[in-house]
């Protein structure tokens, strides 16, 4: 399935999904995916998005449960970690 | 960094807290003193909190604490302190050694700054340099400095 949106997810919508976010697009960009639109929300707004994919930190993984497709980071900080499991998704 | 967003005022280096909640109030004490906060914005922190635990972590040893714009933030900034002594906070979370206090009037304001802490947050090398900084200067010039893309330079 194609991609185009993604959001990004942390308990508030203000502080950690937006670094997730800027981190997001960042390694988009370096992967050459310029046209995927990322934005960032509260878990509790993320359903609401209805975007294609959505990127959590994994200590809220239990209310990801009704998302379609969810990537869950164990560090949010980590390029490395959110670039794997970004490809993967992606389907590389 | 904007000076407005962050300035020299804005970092902390302090030996202690007495526990998590002092560790709130004190690393917001620098947006309270600026105006950048109301008082009421730092118990809303710790109201949040007592109620989700703490939501903020983001790094091990790394909290970056914030309120919804409603509970006082006056204007959008950031304040950075330094706990020579780690500050417990439960939950299973590391210890905080590095405390940065947000204060956002709306989720999309200063996007550039954020940009220029998602840079500081994602590079291990800068994360250590502040953890371990034994001089305000020295966090001031890792706040500073960064906001260019490391691939491009």
């Amino acid at each position: 399935m194609s991609i185009k949106t993604v959001t990004c997810c942390c308990a508030s919508g203000l502080g950690s999904s937006l670094l997730m976010r800027m981190n997001v697009e960042r390694v988009l960009t370096s992967l050459g995916y310029d046209s995927i639109k990322v934005s960032h929300a509260s878990i509790i707004d993320a359903a609401s998005t209805g975007s294609d994919l959505y990127v959590v930190s994994g200590d809220l993984e239990k209310q990801t449960k009704s998302l379609p497709n969810v990537i869950l980071l164990n560090n949010i900080m980590s390029m490395p970690e959110i670039e794997d499991k970004l490809k993967k998704a992606l389907g590389e | 960094m904007q000076t407005t967003f962050f300035t020299k005022q804005h970092i902390q280096i302090i030996e202690e807290a007495s526990d998590w909640k002092d560790a709130v109030r004190l690393s917001l004490k620098p947006l309270l003193d600026t105006g950048c906060v109301k008082a009421c914005y730092a118990e809303g922190v710790i109201r949040n909190t007592l109620e989700f635990g703490p939501y903020y972590m983001i790094l091990p040893g790394v909290a970056l604490i914030h309120g919804r714009p409603e509970q006082g933030a006056e204007q959008s900034a950031l304040a950075v302190t330094r706990f020579r002594k780690p500050v417990d906070f439960g939950s299973d979370s590391a210890p905080v050694r590095v405390l940065i206090a947000m204060s956002a009037t709306d989720s999309d304001s200063h996007m550039e700054d954020m940009r220029a802490l998602s840079f500081i947050l994602t590079d291990e090398a800068l994360v250590e340099k502040v953890m371990n900084a034994s001089s305000t200067e020295e966090i001031y010039e890792v706040f500073t400095s960064a906001g260019t893309d490391p691939e491009k330079s």
